[in-house]
């Protein structure tokens, strides 16, 4: 509680009696609610370690924010399953790309004092991404390096953060710092590596309105060992977005996000004591993406 | 290589043309070149203590040639030669550029065959026939699927129908070939020094694929030429010969190593034709120099004029007779890979799979020659090798460990040297190149 407390004092939170803030509500408080469901469509920008790119994506999705029990709880989640497709610069002209994508995200976040507008924040999350693309002809032999693009590409991360949140009937602003472990791809034709982050992460809703989501994380992996040669590769994640959505009518909302990320490796041979600081091209994203309600909200 | 035009906005934002790695090689930059050890002569080469075991790829990433090719310390120590030049010029194959040496100073060299032949699309059968032009302006495919289509099954027989197909000709060209009359000084290096005549593309792709098995021992994810590059933290030659302590530069007027890093002018390691030049006088070459020609001027890549690159090797060549480290010198003249012109000699066995790659096809053959006080004069080696035998000598010269399992079973171009001391290390008289060609 005593840290709960300071981070609140950091935050310039009240969490003290609700006297010290205003009468309590006679009634229970309308909870935040805010869904949809229904078909999108998108198209992700790139410029990253395998070339540029132009991908597209439709299908169905389904995503929600609400706050339970009288404003202690904030659950968001976020489901899609969509066709995916385009070209990537990876080669000259390009290669084409097809396949599919599911995503699953849910979030549960603790409101420490409910019955006020700001209140101490924890929450955990949880992300899942599964994607396949493949070019859709038979290529003899194979490709470039589609590392995180084209292939079998599992990500995700577990996410537990502290901060504090704003909540109202129409608004949530959430604000946290976190820790998280994510999964990545890499490597050449490798499997994904599992990097420790921190972060920051502010989300803002008005219900039926807009979101607006920016975060920035820095992590690393663990230490990578090359024993025929001697070295060792630590690895690193340095990421960036800023989103945001705007509902354009009561049953379609437009979206635009912007990604900036880039690795980077400490490789190092101890026999001779020499240390290479290496930093791969940077990944940049711009998504824009469209949805059409089908249910009602 | 450039990126096309498929503009990005973040990418355009950041300005400055598209974003690019950083390799982490700053150090290059202060490092000092060693000095050079007393001059030795007498080392012989050693025998190969297993050659089934490297015939079977048994050997991995790490390994020394001292437990590989018996090249222990005492060995190493007789070998004279100090500082390499890697001269890896553009798309031509032996057959091309040097398919009439039999009768042209080197009987030892295998001439084309007389029945050797590629169908045309009519179904014609065109034979090799002698250029009459030293600019050929087309440029056939030569990236994997092409050079898959032109070995055909180790027929070597699809070169005519891939040009025809890659360009809007009726792909002779592929077939055509070079004489001593029109290529005196190519000739004369390769009638002079040692050649090997079993000297493949590592891989059956282009440039920057078989580039990458030079530096790194394997295509590092790249297959065909294009806007991907090798992940910036993959082991390297460079980064093995700076852990010992010794240097290297990529001296080119052009693109370092053809584009095949994304590096430029500039960056780490990079230098000019005229820091080669000056470091030759000098005798401050570093231990490895990797030099690029222009592209499409000096490299001999199509529709490159073969004049204009002769004489560029010419000056280059001058420049390292007269240098004060040329008893300490191996010039290694080589083409990447062979263009999709034709070639005869099936590119047979396959090398080692290089750990994460699955690529052991190699390319056609291309031209290897040692130029050298050290090398063997008027001399053939018959050894089948790739690239990496490239690699293979500088890590025997330096006692650098094996990058991936194709550098490890490879043999280390020992056999075009003669390091005893009864050795000609005379400077012979060099015709001239060839003049024009470049553009003004």
């Amino acid at each position: 509680m005593r840290l709960l407390g300071a981070a609140a004092v950091l935050l310039g939170i009240s969490v003290g009696p609700r006297a010290a803030r205003g009468a309590p509500d006679a009634v229970p408080p309308a909870e935040f609610y805010d869904s949809f469901g229904g078909l999108a469509t998108g198209l992700d920008l790139q410029s990253s370690r395998v070339g540029y790119g132009a991908l597209g994506e439709v299908g169905v999705r389904a995503f929600a924010t609400r706050s339970l029990d009288e404003r202690r709880w904030l659950a968001r989640w976020n489901l899609s399953l969509t066709t995916k497709g385009g070209l990537l610069g990876s080669a000259l002209p390009v290669t084409p790309l097809l396949g599919a994508r599911a995503r699953a995200e849910g979030e549960l976040g603790r409101r420490l004092d409910p019955r006020a507008r700001w209140s101490a924040h924890a929450l955990a999350e949880g992300v899942a991404d599964l994607q396949w693309l493949t070019p859709p002809s038979p290529q003899p032999a194979g490709v470039n390096d589609l590392t995180g693009t084209g292939g079998f590409i599992a990500t995700g991360r577990v996410r537990v953060g502290l901060g504090a949140s704003y909540l109202d009937a129409a608004h949530v602003l959430v604000v946290v710092g976190f820790v998280q472990e994510a999964l990545r791809p890499t490597a050449v034709d490798g499997d994904g590596v599992a990097f420790t982050d921190a972060g920051l992460e502010c989300r803002y809703d008005v219900a039926r309105r807009f979101t607006l989501l920016a975060e920035a994380s820095w992590g690393w992996a663990a230490l990578a060992r090359n024993a025929a040669l001697g070295s060792t590769d630590r690895a690193t994640h340095l990421e960036a977005t800023g989103a945001a959505r705007r509902w354009l009518s009561e049953r379609m909302w437009l979206g635009l996000a912007a990604t900036a990320a880039r690795d980077g490796d400490r490789v190092a041979y101890a026999a001779s004591n020499t240390s290479y600081a290496i930093r791969a091209i940077p990944d940049m994203r711009v998504t824009i993406t469209y949805g059409l309600n089908l249910g009602a909200r | 290589m450039r990126r096309l035009g498929l503009v990005v906005l973040l990418s355009a934002s950041a300005g400055c043309g598209p974003p690019r790695a950083d390799w982490g090689l700053e150090a290059i930059r202060s490092m000092a070149t060693p000095a050079d050890p007393p001059l030795t002569c007498g080392g012989a080469v050693p025998q190969e203590p297993a050659p089934d075991l490297l015939a079977s790829c048994a050997f991995g990433a790490g390994a020394r040639v001292a437990e590989t090719l018996g090249v222990d310390a005492s060995a190493r120590a007789a070998i004279p030669i100090r500082h390499v030049i890697v001269l890896m010029k553009e798309n031509r194959s032996f057959d091309h550029l040097l398919g009439r040496l039999h009768d042209s100073g080197q009987p030892e060299t295998e001439p084309i065959p007389p029945g050797y032949v590629n169908p045309d699309a009519a179904g014609s059968q065109v034979a090799p026939f002698h250029a009459t032009t030293t600019r050929i302006p087309w440029d056939p495919g030569h990236q994997l699927g092409s050079i898959i289509a032109c070995i055909d099954q180790d027929r070597m027989d699809g070169f005519v129908l891939n040009a025809h197909a890659t360009t809007r000709t009726d792909g002779h060209f592929a077939m055509a070939g070079y004489d001593a009359a029109d290529l005196p000084f190519y000739y004369w290096l390769a009638a002079t020094f040692a050649v090997g005549d079993r000297h493949f593309a590592s891989m059956a792709s282009g440039t920057f694929a078989n580039r990458d098995f030079l530096l790194f021992g394997t295509n590092a994810g790249v297959v065909n030429t294009g806007v991907v590059y090798p992940p910036p933290n993959t082991p390297s030659l460079l980064q093995l010969l700076m852990n010992a302590g010794f240097t290297w530069g990529v001296y080119t007027d052009g693109a370092p190593f053809s584009g095949a890093l994304g590096w430029r002018s500039g960056d780490p390691g990079v230098h000019s034709m005229g820091a080669l030049y000056d470091a030759l006088d000098r005798g401050t070459l570093p231990n490895v120099a990797f030099v690029d020609g222009r592209g499409n001027v000096e490299d001999d890549h199509p529709p490159a004029d073969l004049r204009c690159g002769e004489a560029w090797v010419r000056t280059v060549y001058d420049h390292a007779v007269a240098s004060p480290q040329w008893q300490r010198l191996a010039i290694i003249w080589t083409y990447d890979e062979g263009g999709g012109f034709a070639d005869h000699v099936a590119p047979e066995p396959h090398g080692c799979a290089p750990g994460d790659s699955r690529f052991t096809q190699r390319g056609p053959r291309v031209p290897l020659v040692v130029i050298s006080p050290w090398a063997r004069r008027n001399f053939v080696s018959h050894v089948v090798r790739d690239h990496a035998a490239i690699t293979r000598f500088v890590e025997a010269l330096f006692d650098l460990p094996a990058l991936t399992a194709r550098d490890a079973n490879s043999d280390a171009l020992l056999d075009l040297f003669d390091f005893s001391c009864g050795a000609d290390v005379t400077v012979p008289t060099a015709p001239p190149a060839g003049t024009g060609g470049c553009p003004p």
